[in-house]
This record gives structure tokens, sequence and C-alpha cells, in this order.
């Protein structure tokens, strides 16, 4: 799979944004764009990574910015289900602590 | 010992207040007739403090010499108030020698006989002086001719144009020529007699070490002098000390009180008490007391203005913007900025004001600057401080064509790439103590600037078609010309960045710090193409300016990633590692900041070690400090280090599978007889065929190879 594929639903006040397909120097603009957008509006975003196939540095930093938003602004974000690339990528940072992750909908 | 102690303190003092002039630098009138002062006082408080002890020495010939020399003193000291801060011109020769002569005739009648001081005989708890004829009238002549002149020097300065600086330096002065005068005679005049002794005879030395500590401030006093902050300083001890102080003490000794019955009281107490206040002084300091100075602080808003400041957007609208946020924030009008060019000069690139300069690379002007290690220049410290002394009209000169009254120099390492000149605030206010800390401050985040200006906003290079591959050059030629080669003869190094479309933030870079001696970091900044290359050589920039002031490993780690945080792009961030080699010792010192791999090949193992260890990434949280973990490493002769950043790790070839970490063991193992060149070469041949020359992250890899020292 050579393409990300970004899927966007509302859950109550909170909003799932699911990933699918390689985040990496090619797609992160997408990714940047949509998380942006949807910090903004939403208190509480989840970020579903299960079919996420490469987690490059570009893609690391979507998140880590995301984060950092979150927290100025009183708002959350919670990795869900991050499929071992995503997880390992996570871990390789030495941070992967400061990212919340969920591995159910209903534990969020 | 009695009082006189205190004389012996006032002499240290003035030793001291004497050493930090001189340490300063300037060998101009003015400082070295401060010099002699503190000379002349120096001997008149140690000789006062003898002749006022009980050893048994001739203690009036000592007070006798003692004043001799406090009057030479005085001479000179008038001398000193005719050329600080300026020379008081044609008349200052003269009227210096004449005091200076006065002074002596003092002395002479001082020393000589009884009139000044007649007897000093040694009591069982004091020594008794009788005063002699002269006594009185000498100190009260002294007392009046150092007022008048203390009043003199400041008419001198004020009754006519001068900067703020001069008229605040001249005050200041002038107070310190009339403490040591009215001072003394006060001491004598005012403290009354008791039973025919005055008990302030001992503390007569006290007024010349009051002094000496008012003009070694003066002397380097080169900011102005902001009242305003320093009142609101004050303001804010005195009231922690009534709110917290006060209390704490009071408890502290009813503690103590209760310590006669339970000793265990106030041992315990008394710290818990000092660190409750303490802790709640802070606290209320950082919640209510901040307030005090809310319209005048603006550092921290002025900081995120600048850091979101984008770049992207062009030269000029950069430019506009920045002078926008710093004259919004300072309340000044003109901007100048300059910027070095490929010829090295320093030229002005933006100057709506018509501000107007150029320093060439050779400039003596531009050396002495470099050279000085300052990042800011007020103009009141071109105009006052010793260290521009042989440079203060070129200085001046340099300020008025740039229409500045502050100047903030990028530097790279040592070298001046760009100089932001500010203009005068509009109000007419001079900058202060606060302003120069904030200039200091905000340092990093103009020095992205201009490097943005030097090395990427450059017109000729915004227009070309193919942007990114035009300065993909650039950046490239750059770079490699940027790392210091390894001299020492024990070490092998060879490494290999490759970037996908021509553009990256993978590098490796080299800082000699000695023949035997380097500094090294390898590493990846995130992000891909423009950008990451563009954030890549700034931090390759700044970790060299870093070095040049950071001694400590741990802490040069931790500029870094304050730096990537506050002012590298939203969610960028560092995985790489920092290292230091020592050669000659056979040693490696590092610090994994995200490294995925470093493999020590260990000739008595036969095998690769794997040593990297934990790290964690730069520029994710604020402070890093806690999480970084220095490790010291033995590289024995025969031994090779294989560092890699990820990218290396995580190539694929076309069944999913990565390369990873046995594959580049096995390859870098397979050329171990081989030189580093050959090393990092063949590992990338190797990658290359196992994903079939794709590839598709940044690859950077070193080898290294440490061989024993030849006989000599």
């Amino acid at each position: 799979m050579t393409q990300l594929d970004i899927i966007e639903r509302r859950d109550g006040d909170r909003l799932v944004v699911t990933v699918a397909g390689p985040v990496n120097s090619y797609t992160y603009g997408d990714f940047q764009e949509k998380m942006t957008k949807a910090l903004a509006a939403h208190p509480l975003v989840v970020v579903d990574m299960e079919k996420v196939t490469t987690l490059s540095s570009a893609g690391i930093g979507v998140l880590m910015a995301a984060l950092d938003d979150a927290e100025a602004e009183g708002k959350r974000i919670v990795v869900l289900r991050p499929s071992e690339i995503a997880r390992l990528a996570l871990e390789s940072t030495g941070f992967s602590d400061r990212f919340p992750v969920a591995q159910n909908l209903r534990d969020i | 010992m009695g009082l006189n102690f205190i004389s012996f303190i006032a002499a240290i003092g003035i030793a001291l207040s004497g050493i930090s002039i001189h340490r300063r630098g300037g060998r101009d009138a003015a400082t070295r007739l401060l010099l002699i002062v503190d000379a002349f006082s120096f001997a008149y408080a140690l000789l006062h403090a003898l002749g006022t002890s009980q050893i048994d020495v001739n203690h009036a010939a000592l007070l006798r010499a003692g004043f001799a020399c406090l009057a030479i003193a005085a001479g000179f000291l008038l001398a000193y108030g005719l050329y600080f801060p300026t020379r008081m011109g044609r008349f200052a020769l003269p009227l210096a020698i004449l005091s200076i002569v006065g002074s002596g005739g003092a002395a002479y009648l001082v020393a000589q006989g009884f009139d000044f001081i007649a007897l000093a005989r040694q009591m069982p708890d004091r020594i008794f002086v009788t005063t002699g004829r002269l006594f009185y009238p000498l100190v009260d002549i002294v007392a009046a001719v150092g007022a008048l002149s203390g009043l003199l020097q400041v008419l001198r300065v004020f009754s006519r144009k001068a900067e703020r600086i001069t008229r605040q330096r001249a005050t200041l002065a002038a107070l310190s020529v009339v403490l040591s005068a009215v001072g003394t005679w006060a001491l004598i005049r005012l403290v009354p007699e008791r039973s025919g002794v005055r008990r302030s005879f001992a503390l007569l030395p006290l007024a010349p070490f009051a002094s000496a500590l008012l003009s070694a401030y003066t002397h380097s006093l080169s900011r102005v002098f902001d009242w305003r902050e320093n009142g609101r300083r004050l303001l804010s001890y005195l009231i922690l000390g009534l709110l917290f102080g006060l209390p704490a003490s009071g408890v502290t000794a009813l503690l103590i009180i209760l310590g006669s019955v339970y000793p265990i009281v106030p041992i315990v107490g008394s710290p818990l008490v000092f660190i409750v206040a303490f802790r709640s002084a802070r606290r209320f300091s950082e919640r209510s007391l901040s307030r005090l100075g809310s319209s005048r602080e603006y550092r921290e808003e002025l900081e995120s203005a600048l850091a979101h400041i984008d770049l992207a957007k062009g030269r000029d609208a950069v430019l506009a913007e920045l002078h926008e946020e710093l004259s919004d924030s300072l309340g000044f009008k003109d901007l100048t900025v300059l910027i070095e060019d490929d010829e090295g000069v320093l030229k002005t690139v933006y100057a709506p004001g018509g501000g107007q300069a150029s320093l060439p690379r050779d400039a003596e002007l531009r050396e002495h600057l470099e050279r000085s290690g300052l990042t800011v220049l007020m103009r009141s410290e071109a105009v006052a401080a010793p260290i521009h002394e042989n440079f203060r009209s070129e200085l001046v000169t340099l300020l008025d064509n740039l229409k500045a009254e502050a100047l903030i120099f990028a530097k790279e390492g040592r070298r001046i790439i760009g100089i932001f000149a500010l203009g005068a605030r509009s109000s007419g206010a001079d900058y202060t103590d606060y302003d120069y800390d904030t200039f200091r401050a905000i340092y990093g985040k103009l020095f992205v600037f201009a490097f943005y200006l030097k090395n990427v906003a450059r017109e000729s290079i915004l227009y070309t078609v193919d942007r990114e591959l035009a300065l993909s050059d650039q950046v490239i030629r750059f770079a490699l010309e940027k790392v210091d080669k390894v001299e020492s003869p024990t070490a092998d190094v060879a490494w290999m960045t490759r970037s996908t479309r021509r553009l990256g933030g993978d590098f490796v870079d080299f800082v000699r710090l000695s023949k035997e001696r380097s500094f090294f970091v390898l590493g990846d900044v995130s992000g891909k193409g423009l950008s990451a290359s563009m954030n890549m050589l700034v931090l390759k920039s700044m970790i060299r300016t870093f070095l040049r002031v950071e001694r400590d490993f741990t802490g040069l780690v931790q500029r870094v990633n304050l730096f990537i945080k506050e002012n590298l792009p939203k969610g960028s961030f560092f995985a790489g590692v920092f290292g230091y080699f020592d050669f000659a010792r056979g040693l490696c010192y590092f610090i994994n900041c995200g490294v995925p791999a470093m493999f020590l090949y260990v000739p008595s193992f036969d095998a690769f070690v794997e040593i990297q260890g934990e790290g964690r990434v730069l520029g994710f949280v604020r402070d890093v400090t806690p999480y970084l973990k220095p490790r010291k490493l033995a590289i024995p002769a025969g031994s090779a280090l294989i560092v890699s950043t990820d990218g290396v790790l995580d190539s694929e070839n076309i069944r999913g599978e990565r390369f990873g970490k046995d594959r580049l063991r096995a390859s870098a193992r397979a050329r171990l007889d081989k030189s580093a060149r050959e090393i990092a070469d063949g590992v990338l041949d190797d990658l290359l065929t196992f994903t079939d020359k794709r590839q598709e992250d940044d690859l950077t890899l070193l080898a290294m190879k440490f061989h024993a020292r030849s006989a000599p």
C-alpha cells in the first residue's frame, strides 16, 4: 500500500481519525492538515493507527506537534491500537509513554 | 580584637575592588587614577587597622602614615573626577596636578609630626588617640573640597549634551568622591565622644571602603541603570521579607526558646520553617509579584511571536514581520539588518529607515567584535565599556550609520554572519538591563533568521525554477565543507549520507578540539526535503556555536534540545548521537539521543557488541536532562565502530523484510580488514543490493577503525 487513507467520524464529542497506509515524507502533509483541523474543532481526537504500515520521523513529528497543541489547549489525543510498526516507531523516540495509547474505544 | 577588625575587612574589600577594576581592562587615565586611589586607600585601611590594634607597635606613627595615604588617595580621587566619565577639557591636567600636589602637601603635614595625631597610647581595651591642632581643620577642608568637587562634577556633565549613561556614571562617580570625603568627616564629627574617646575612630576606613565599592561599580557600569526595574525588585524583596521572612524569623526564635526545654525542636523545626517560608515566598512571588512589572515585561510574548514567524513566506515578508514584532515589543521604529554575503562582507539587506553600513571580512572593528565574544552591544557599552576603548569612535560611527541604539550579532562559532540593528525608542527612553537580557534571550531565534537570510532566502535562489534541487547542491556542499578533519593517526574515519530526493535531514559532523580530541554528532532531523535540510543546517551550526560556550556535555545536549523545541518548526525532533573522542587515551564518551544502532567491534571477543543503549530524541520535552545518560566507552586498538540512523535499518526489500541490525553487522564484519571508507561504501552496496536499488529514507552510516599508535 503506497497511499494514505484518512477517514474521520464523529463519536459523541470526540473525533475518530482512522489512518491507513504509510505515514512518510510523501504523505504526512495530509495527515498534518487533518490533525490540525480535528484538534481545532474537538476536545478529544482518537487516532486509530491499526492499519499504519510505515510511520517515519515526519509522521511522528505530526503526532508530537498535535500532542503539544492539545496539551496547550487543554485537549486530548489518544492513539488507538497502533500497528506493530507504529508502536516501534513511537518507542524509538524514547518517549512512547508520552503518547496516550488505548486498545479499545471503550477504554477512552 | 575590637572594632578595628572592620578596618581589616575594609582593606580586603578595597583590594578586591582594585583587582576587579584591573581585571576589567582599560588603561585610560581615569582607570589608572582609580587604581592609584585604591592602592592608597588600601594602604590607609591596613595601616589604620594596625594602628588601632593591640599589637605592640608605634601606633601613632602607623596612624600618621595611614592618614597621609588617605590624603594622597583623596587627591587622586579628585583628579579621577576630572577624567571620569569624560575628560574635563583643557583644565583637567592642571587641576589634577593641583589636587595631587595639594594632597601631597596635606600628607606631609599629617605625617611629619604631632599636629595631626599627637599621641596614640595603648590602653587595656583600646588605643587612646590624642589629636593635634591640625586634625579637625584638615578633616573639614578635605570634606568641603570633596563635596564641592562632587557637585562640580555633576554640574559639568549635566550642563551639556551627554549620553544618559555618561550622566549616570558621572553622578555615581561624584557620589563616590563625596562618600569618601564626607563619610570620613561624618564619622569624625558627628559621632559623639564618650569619656573623651570616639569609638567611631576605628571605623574610619569604612568611608573609603564604601567609596571604593561604588567607584568599582561605577567604572564597570556600561548599561543604563533601570531605576524602575531595580526599584521593583527592591520592593519585591521588601514585600517577601515582610510577609514571609519576618514571620519565619519569629517562629524560628520561638523554636529556639523552646529548644531550652526540647533541644530537638529548633534542630528539626528551623529547617522546616525555612523550607515552608521559602516555598510559600516563591509561589507568592510567581503568582502575585510578577504583576508589579507587567506592562514592561514583554519577553515571553516577543519570544512566542518570533517563534511563530513562518519562514516559508519568503524573505521580504519574514523581514517585515520580524520588524513589526520587534518594534511592537520594544517601541522603536528603525530596524536595519546586515547579512554576510559570499565574499564575507556584512552588507545591509533591510533598512526601511535608511541605515547603511558595510563591514568587510578583514575590518579591524569586525575582528574586535568577533574576538570579544559579544552577542549584544548597546550604545551605552560602546561609549563606556573599557573593552571597547580602542574602537569607541568606530563603534559609535557604526551605530550612527545604522541609526541604532543596540546591535545583536548572529554568530556562527566566532564569525558574525548577521547584525540586527535596533533603532532608538520612539519614547526617547534608553534600552535597559531588562532589554539587554531580552536580547540575549531571543538571540537563538534571531540567529535562525540570520541563517535563513544568509543561506536560504537569497532572491537569486528563490527565483530558481527547480528551487529544492538548486538549494540541495548548496545545502550539501555547505554541510560537507563544514566537517573538521580527524587528525589522530590512530583513527580511520569515514561516513556516507545519502538522501532521498537529494534533500534530507541526516548529517554527520566532526568538530576538532585538538589533534587527539574530536567532538562528533550523527543524526537525523525529522521531516524531509527542503525544510529538513534547512533544519539540519541550522542545528548543525547551532551545535558548533553551543560547543564554544557550553563545557558540560549534558548541558550542551540540553541546549540543543531546547533550541529545537523553541526554534525549529513545531514537531521537529532530532534522533542521533553526540560523542567525544579522546584518541590518545582510547576513550569515547557519548550520549544516545535516539540513534538506533551503534556497534563496537571488540577484538578480544572477535564480535560486534551493541552499545547504543536507551536513548531519547531531542525536541520533544523542554528539559531532557533527566533522560540523558552519558556513557563511557573504551576503544582499544583493533576495534571498530559502526553507527547508523534508522534509514539503514528500516530499508526493506521487495518481500517487506528489513535490512536490520544483523545484516548491518554481517556486512561490516565482512570488511573488517578493509579501511573505514571501504566499510561504509561496502555496507551501502550491500544495502542497495538488498533493496534492489530502492531507497525510501535517508541513509547515514559512520564507520571508524582504531589503530595502535606506531612506535616513534
